[in-house]
């Protein structure tokens, strides 16, 4: 299976897409040959040669070359770069949990129906995933504000409700996948020649499931990161964030820091200032875009080697 | 006039599938006359319906005619444009297909689908073209045509699929009908009953027929002459009569062989054995007998196909004429 | 039509179940929050506190309307693409069928921040207000949202009609119909269409649910009074009942749905037995 997605070029181009942006986000300030903290460092002000003030933040790409900056006066570009290698690893992260806990619960009970999943099943269909999440990640949050705990707690709790927010879907999904496996007349066969039930699960439905599991990681990778753009637009971060109060004194702004540097947290922050900083929203968003691209390529690559295998 | 409706010579139609060509029809002749139902007989993949096919040039996208003419009424279809093919279609020749079952659409109601050629074709009114549709519906054996015409194809069962498919072949009471194993999805027992449908056409309006089967059966019921085609090429032809009295090519002879006989008392039937022509390509020279061996250079035929008797024609040669040996 | 009551209580009953299990579990699991105590009819948005009945109502035809209007449209906009495509060469079809992919890749967040954009960069350059981009006092605005919420399932209901498509153009009944002697254009509107858009209805609940989601950051990138904002922004019996005026009919309508496709499989099994 991954030898003939190795044939594919699609699948090739977005698995090397994401490859290096990883790599490049990892070792950006040796590859650039820029300083780390120098170009993540905050800028006050703009001066020009003489030392006069001659902006404030945000600065336009013009300014601030490669892509401006955002209304603290930090790179765009290095930021996204540097974010790369957070949101990537999460949306991994949280998409093989999400799968992992699924197929788990479902192999510890192949046979049941999962009612009480099913009816949640059934409920969020209507819901959008990103409400669903906020209304958990919200009450954590004020919980958090009331008795303050760990950011590695914080994290793993946010970690964990996101991936639970998508795990009955796919318990639904592997349950009926699961069921369909053991109505083939082959697997009837092996029962009739006096397998073991846990022999038959792991010699033949798992090694059945696997193709499928690939597909659905790689697609639940995807959901994760629409998820994080959609819940980052509603400030909230992974990793917490703190309040900074932005504006004059007639007008304070408060607005949301995230402490960690993924993507979704880059578009939350400038969420605020959509229209006079564009590009500080853009620059993040379309590097979701093409994250979410290459991935497609790499599930088309799947899809094609599933074809082919049926043909 | 001429006499033949349809003429092929020479035909040779060629796939490509993935830059590779295939040909699936090679120096093909065949002709009709008027008034004559003559069958074509061969196995699955023989050609028989591309060959019908390119009669109505309708191969599919990847395939196409190299070489042959195919002449109808007097005029060469091949070099006709589209538009023009489009007026043929239909009109004079038309095609009953061998899979009913998907060949209606299942989103359309009968009636319509029977009248779409009429309505294309002859320019007539809506009034009119319903009660032309009964009366087809009728013609082919519908006791309550007013009910099938409300009917969508998934409420009728394969043999009324297959007679609907009649219906809209003759709506236009084309001269030649092509009929493309039309009873092969069928019960046996709709069979006749199909068969004599397009017989009765064919009387009445004095067209002719082109049957495409594997079943001798058939052939020997309603065709007037008959053409054994095998791997592309056609390997014997002749009238019915002399076919079945005088078989010369071995694989007519395996056909004709096959067919069950109660009165020699046989306990099993006869097959032919399919690994004898699964080889890399049809050779006729497998089959020749010692008396029909020639040297190429010595071979002049116009075709290779060779006259056994008068009348009577057979392939012993590939295209090349090569030397052909029998140990 | 086909349509079971029963079939639709049992999920309806499923549904009620989940949404409470998913109303309740935030304070069971990280505590009752005692320190924002409110009406229960009310939700807050940035401390301001409204009240769920009646505006609800109000909001919940504002948002539907959108929805519907973007489906619609989008379903149009999807079927006069494919056919144009339909007329296009060959190689040409591969690329829009590239494109597709590529297109459908843009995160809806993507399109309505670029959208928003786009009509600021013209109202700015040329003093033409193409759409409002948000809610001008009580003026809900219809063109921009509509717009938006329509791009994606318009994408998606185009790849999915061409490949559709495309497999409907090798079926025999359109080899039959070339045999009568119809031409192409005439076979592919009004056989091959037909049948395609009967097709279409098997894929409504993965399009309901995705635009349901995408509803939702179009009412909140543009700042719209809708159901979906209420959703958000409510907690406890609040945000059970507003999930519940969603829920309800969109369930319906996929019973209706469902039970007539579950129908026509059927159909085919027994032909195909």
């Amino acid at each position: 299976m991954i030898l003939k997605l190795f044939k594919q070029p699609q699948a090739i181009i977005g698995f090397l897409f994401i490859t290096s942006l990883l790599i490049f986000s990892f070792y950006w300030p040796s590859m650039l040959d820029v300083d780390k903290t120098e170009a993540l460092k905050l800028q006050d002000f703009l001066y020009d040669d003489d030392g006069r003030i001659i902006d404030a933040p945000p600065y336009s790409p013009s300014q601030v070359p490669p892509l401006g900056s955002d209304m603290f006066g930090k790179h765009i570009f290095y930021q996204v770069i540097d974010g790369a290698k957070y949101t990537i690893l999460i949306a991994l992260g949280i998409a093989l949990f999400r799968i992992l806990f699924s197929v788990g619960i479902t192999l510890i009970n192949p046979k049941s129906n999962f009612s009480f999943v099913n009816d949640i099943v059934q409920a969020t269909l209507y819901l959008p995933t990103a409400i669903l999440a906020y209304i958990f990640i919200n009450s954590l949050i004020m919980k958090q504000s009331m008795e303050p705990m760990s950011t590695i707690k914080l994290i793993l709790l946010q970690c964990l409700i996101l991936i639970g927010v998508g795990v009955p879907p796919l318990i639904s999904t592997f349950s009926n996948e699961i069921k369909a496996i053991l109505k083939k007349d082959y697997i009837t066969n092996t029962f009739a020649l006096g397998s073991k039930k846990v022999y038959v699960y792991y010699k033949h439905v798992l090694p059945e499931l696997s193709t499928k599991l690939v597909l659905l990681f790689a697609q639940q990778v995807v959901q994760t990161l629409i998820l994080m753009a959609h819940l980052g637009v509603l400030a909230i971060f992974i990793g917490g964030s703190a309040i900074v109060v932005l504006g004059d004194i007639f007008a304070p702004m408060p607005v949301a820091i995230p402490l960690a540097g993924e993507w979704a947290g880059i578009i939350g922050m400038n969420f605020a200032k959509i229209k006079a900083a564009p590009w500080a929203i853009l620059t993040p968003l379309t590097f979701f875009a093409m994250l979410i691209f290459a991935l497609n390529l790499i599930i088309q690559g799947i899809q094609n080697c599933l074809e082919t295998n049926k043909s | 006039m001429d006499q033949h409706i349809l003429q092929i010579k020479n035909l040779r139609v060629s796939f490509n599938k993935n830059k590779q060509k295939t040909t699936a029809v090679n120096d093909v002749s065949l002709q009709i006359e008027r008034g004559q139902t003559v069958a074509l007989i061969g196995e699955s993949g023989s050609g028989k319906s591309i060959t019908s096919l390119s009669v109505l040039q309708l191969l599919p996208s990847n395939g196409q005619v190299e070489k042959g003419s195919i002449t109808f009424d007097g005029n060469e279809l091949l070099k006709k444009p589209e538009k023009e093919m489009r007026e043929i279609r239909g009109n004079e020749i038309s095609m009953i297909f061998q899979d009913a079952i998907a060949s209606l659409n299942p989103g359309m109601k009968v009636g319509l689908q029977i009248t779409e050629g009429l309505k294309y074709h002859k320019l007539v009114s809506k009034e009119e073209l319903k009660s032309e549709a009964l009366q087809l519906l009728e013609q082919v054996g519908f006791k309550n045509p007013a009910q099938i015409y409300n009917q969508y194809p998934d409420q009728l069962s394969g043999g009324m699929k297959q007679r609907i498919l009649i219906a809209m072949a003759i709506s236009c009471k084309p001269k030649l009908l092509i009929a493309d194993e039309p009873t092969t999805a069928l019960d046996v027992t709709i069979q006749r009953q199909v068969l004599d449908l397009i017989e009765h056409y064919k009387t009445d309006l004095d067209a002719s027929v082109l049957l495409i089967t594997h079943d001798f059966g058939v052939v020997a019921e309603y065709a007037d002459w008959v053409y054994v085609m095998l791997g592309g090429h056609i390997v014997e032809s002749a009238d019915v009569y002399t076919i079945f009295k005088n078989p010369v090519h071995p694989y007519t002879k395996a056909l004709i062989g096959s067919i069950p006989n109660p009165e020699n008392g046989q306990e099993r039937l006869k097959s032919i054995q399919d690994y004898t022509f699964e080889d890399t390509g049809y050779d006729g020279r497998k089959f020749a007998p010692a008396t029909y061996t020639y040297e190429s250079s010595s071979f002049d035929a116009p075709s290779s196909l060779i006259e056994v008797e008068p009348m009577h024609y057979v392939r012993f040669y590939d295209d090349e004429r090569k030397v052909v040996a029998i140990g | 039509m086909n349509f079971s009551l029963k079939s639709y209580l049992k999920r309806l009953r499923s549904i009620i179940l989940g949404i409470l299990i998913i109303g309740i579990l935030p304070a069971l699991l990280f505590g009752t929050n005692t320190q924002v105590e409110q009406n229960v009819w009310e939700y807050s948005i940035r401390n301001l506190k409204y009240p769920l009945f009646p505006d609800v109502f109000e909001k919940y035809q504002y948002s539907m309307t959108i929805f519907f209007a973007a489906l619609l449209s989008g379903l149009v906009a999807a079927l006069i693409l494919t056919f144009f495509t339909t007329l296009l060469p060959r190689f040409l079809q591969r690329i829009v069928y590239g494109l597709l992919t590529f297109l459908e890749s843009l995160p809806d967040l993507f399109i309505v921040v670029v959208l928003q954009f786009t009509v600021i960069y013209i109202y700015q350059s040329t003093g033409i207000l193409v759409a409002n981009i948000s809610n001008v006092y009580n003026n809900p605005i219809y063109l921009l949202p509509i717009l938006t919420l329509a791009i994606l399932p318009t994408i998606q209901l185009f790849k999915i009609a061409l490949l559709l498509m495309k497999d409907e153009q090798h079926k025999p009944y359109v080899t039959v119909a070339r045999a009568m002697g119809l031409s192409r254009f005439y076979i592919t509107i009004v056989h091959v269409f037909r049948n395609i858009l009967t097709s279409l209805v098997q894929y409504y609940k993965t399009i309901f649910v995705f635009m349901l989601s995408n509803l939702f950051i179009v009412e909140y990138v543009f700042n719209l009074n809708g159901i979906m904002n209420v959703l958000l922004y409510t907690k406890g019996v609040a945000f059970m009942v507003t999930a519940l005026m969603i829920a309800i009919p969109f369930s319906f309508l996929f019973e209706i749905a469902e039970s007539n496709t579950i129908k026509v499989n059927k159909q085919e099994e027994e032909e195909a037995a």
